[in-house]
């Protein structure tokens, strides 16, 4: 194998690829990353025992002199990339065990590595997208369905279903749900399809924030397969793979409730503030921040014992019943972080009844409340 | 790369197949018996089996421990690229879990923590968490726990749901030398398979296939301390224990006149080497663990060598070790009964050490039981 790369192009896919390669794990190959060059173009794969991303350098980024596949140690290589000062690096290998020590030379101005190289068939192959794609969306779109869902899957639970994010893709609609128990956000979006049936599957948490970091130009078509037990996700540049999460996810529909007759509309920086400040006088104690509303204002209200108490008041447009309930304030301002829209809508029902909080018509995010005496 | 190289095995052999055959493999296997007579090589067949592409029926019993199994065989085809992984041991869906797994943890707190057995945090991360997605290459995920047996009492109830219920196609394998040391309620969840000794005359053949330039003799002895137990047998090998078990037999016929502290700084300085050389072939293991291998390597040559001397003094010929030594002791005035007891003693120290007990704690406690069991030796130059 013999290639001419862009050293800024490289040094790009390189920290791509080091996002994805695992510091310490069970299985040393999975250090590696693998450069697969083709007739025109080079793949860059890398796995942990969860995820799988091919990254791609096309023309102009990289010139193939012979083809052929070389496995090195991720972060060598890409402490090497950074370190270097020339426009262009040449990686060149012989394929692995034609001589005694399987060697990669990396070359730039003045500078020879040689780095060792392992068996590329040792590496388990990362999943290249499939040609029967289930759906299309914009990479904008999957950001904005990723951004609402992926803060409130649970972590390390037991019920495996819910570490996840349910993808559920009827029609051309596709609905992210995520939920810890306490809380559960939704999110509506649409996406391209050609007739395809629908498909429920949980993905991963890890693979989300990957998909977020990844795949960022804004109107970019990310195609999306899924499959039995994986789901693959691919970008011109990029392609991400991840094994899907095993079990049943709770039926979400059933959570959102329907008959909330308390509403108010917030501007969404004034209430992620109030709840802030409200939250700076709550402890493992008590953890919740009182909400009590009555005709047009809002009063948030904490007390942490032997520390002291905190009340922030809103204006509000609000006309009904008055009302008192407690909410996490984590819940909230984990949230609203979330929310790119100037206002928000709260919905209130009873004491002991579901807050719902919204933004348009697509994203929701439900909060149990919390007991307060 | 075949399952039939796992040799001598019938029982675990016999029910593995049968469970294969019959397609209801449980979710949940339990190996059990010595260490080094092939569980873990076997689990690790049986694994390939699950994930190979093709698996493979051989039309007759390719080993006489199978001759008269009535259902189709069942072995992985060594070509597909799921065999090729699992023989570089980098199949993604292949878990190896072990002792000193502790080290890979996310977590600052419990990589720093000196490994004590497999603790709730490890069993967390890489089996309750891990089983929790579908398998990368699609067919199977398979769990392989090294060591058990040292699974805490509290990663054990963690893991009871797991074991009862994984989800799909989740196959978890256990590999313990002690049944005991399992909750009743891990036990029950899983299906028992016993691994037996192998023949002393496979372990002896056995190495002087695989390790070069042995005489007949010393294998003979190797695999004659090793107890039916292949794997120790090439420790033993690696360590040339043949110099300890003089050394140690020496020690413990001298052990009626000479003081015990001295003679216990040279068994833990002993421990030490070979602990240390424990640690060259697995670099994951802490200092004390080497320490207490090393240790409890000594424990089962003195083990052995009461063996011998109950033997010698009912009058058994079979499988003696260190036949003429053992004359001399049963001639200066060692019964079976303080043979037995001594044996006993033995036994609880390397339980002593298994629970933490301080090792030069441990090995005086040992010495000066011994040192009440034997007799003062006859003056060497007198014999």
């Amino acid at each position: 194998m013999k290639v001419q790369l862009n050293r800024g192009e490289f040094a790009d896919a390189m920290g791509v690829i080091s996002s994805v390669v695992p510091t310490r794990s069970t299985k040393p190959i999975l250090r590696c990353t693998l450069l697969h060059a083709l007739k025109d173009h080079c793949v860059l794969t890398a796995a942990d025992q969860e995820v799988g991303i091919g990254v791609r350098m096309v023309l102009n980024q990289v010139e193939v002199g012979e083809e052929g596949r070389v496995l090195v140690a991720a972060d060598k290589l890409a402490q090497i990339v950074r370190e270097s000062t020339t426009d262009t690096l040449e990686l060149e290998a012989a394929e692995f065990g034609s001589e005694s020590d399987s060697v990669c030379h990396v070359r730039g101005k003045g500078a020879h590595f040689q780095i060792y190289c392992q068996d590329p068939n040792d590496f388990p192959p990362v999943a290249e997208m499939s040609k029967e794609t289930s759906f299309e969306l914009n990479a904008k779109e999957l950001k904005r369905l990723s951004e609402w869902t992926v803060f409130a899957a649970a972590k390390e639970s037991t019920r495996y279903a819910i570490n996840g994010i349910l993808w559920d893709k009827h029609g051309d609609a596709l609905v992210m749900v995520a939920t810890d128990g306490r809380r559960l956000a939704r999110a509506v979006g649409t996406v391209r399809t050609e007739g395809t049936a629908d498909i429920r599957a949980i993905v991963p948490a890890k693979a989300m924030h990957l998909f977020l970091r990844v795949m960022a130009d804004e109107e970019e078509p990310i195609r999306v397969a899924i499959a039995e037990t994986q789901i693959i996700v691919g970008s011109a540049r990029a392609t991400i793979s991840a094994g899907l999460i095993e079990g049943k996810f709770p039926e979400y529909q059933e959570v959102i409730p329907a008959d909330c007759d308390k509403e108010i509309e917030l501007s969404t920086l004034e209430l992620l503030g109030a709840v802030r400040q409200a939250a700076l006088l709550t402890n493992e104690d008590s953890k919740g921040v009182r909400f009590a509303l009555s005709q047009g204002d809002l009063t948030l209200s904490s007390r942490a014992p032997e520390q002291g108490e905190a009340t922030v008041s809103l204006p509000v447009q609000y006309t009904g019943e008055p009302i008192d309930i407690g909410f996490n304030p984590v819940f909230m301002i984990e949230a609203l972080r979330a929310v790119h829209d100037d206002t928000v809508r709260l919905k209130l029902k009873a004491p002991k009844r579901p807050g719902v909080l919204t933004v348009g018509e697509d994203l929701l995010h439900v909060v149990m409340p919390v007991n307060l005496s | 790369m075949s399952i039939f190289e796992v040799r001598h095995q019938h029982r675990a052999q016999q029910i593995v197949q049968r469970a294969l055959a019959g397609g209801r493999l449980p979710h949940a296997y339990l190996f059990h018996g010595p260490d080094g007579i092939g569980k873990e090589m076997l689990a690790e067949r049986l694994a390939r089996i699950l994930l190979c592409e093709n698996p493979v029926h051989p039309p007759t019993p390719p080993i006489e421990e199978l001759a008269g199994f009535d259902g189709p065989l069942l072995d992985a085809c060594g070509w597909c690229q799921d065999c090729i992984l699992a023989q570089a041991r980098t199949h993604p869906d292949i878990h190896l879990i072990y002792n000193e797994l502790h080290k890979l943890h996310p977590d600052p707190m419990v990589r720093n923590r000196k490994g004590l057995g497999l603790t709730v945090d490890v069993i967390r991360h890489f089996v309750i968490n891990a089983v929790g997605t579908k398998p990368l290459r699609g067919r199977a995920k398979v769990f392989i726990i090294r060591q058990a047996d040292r699974i805490t009492a509290g990663a054990q109830n963690a893991l009871l749901k797991t074991l009862e219920e994984p989800p799909g196609t989740t196959y978890l394998i256990l590999l313990v030398t002690n049944l005991d040391r399992l909750l009743p309620t891990t036990r029950s969840r899983c299906q028992a398979v016993p691994f037996g000794p192998l023949p002393i005359e496979f372990v002896t053949a056995t190495l002087q296939e695989v390790v070069p330039d042995i005489t007949p003799e010393l294998a003979g002895l190797y695999a004659a301390i090793a107890q039916g137990s292949l794997g120790t047998a090439q420790r033993y090998c690696q360590d040339s224990l043949d110099a300890y078990n003089a050394k140690i037999i020496d020690t413990l016929g001298r052990l009626g006149s000479a003081s015990v502290p001295p003679i216990a700084k040279q068994w833990l300085k002993d421990a030490e080497t070979l602990g240390a050389q424990f640690r060259n072939r697995d670099k994951g293991i802490s200092d004390t663990e080497a320490l207490r291998r090393g240790l409890k390597t000594l424990f089962c040559l003195a083990a052995t060598w009461f063996g011998d001397v109950l033997r010698v003094s009912v009058g058994a010929q079979q499988s003696l070790t260190n036949t003429a030594q053992a004359r001399q002791m049963t001639g200066a005035g060692v019964g079976a009964r303080q043979a037995a007891s001594a044996i006993k003693a033995v036994v609880d120290a390397e339980r002593h050490l298994e629970r933490n007990v301080s090792t030069q704690l441990v090995v005086e406690g040992l010495l000066i039981r011994l040192a009440r069991l034997v007799p003062v030796a006859p003056n060497p130059d007198n014999s």
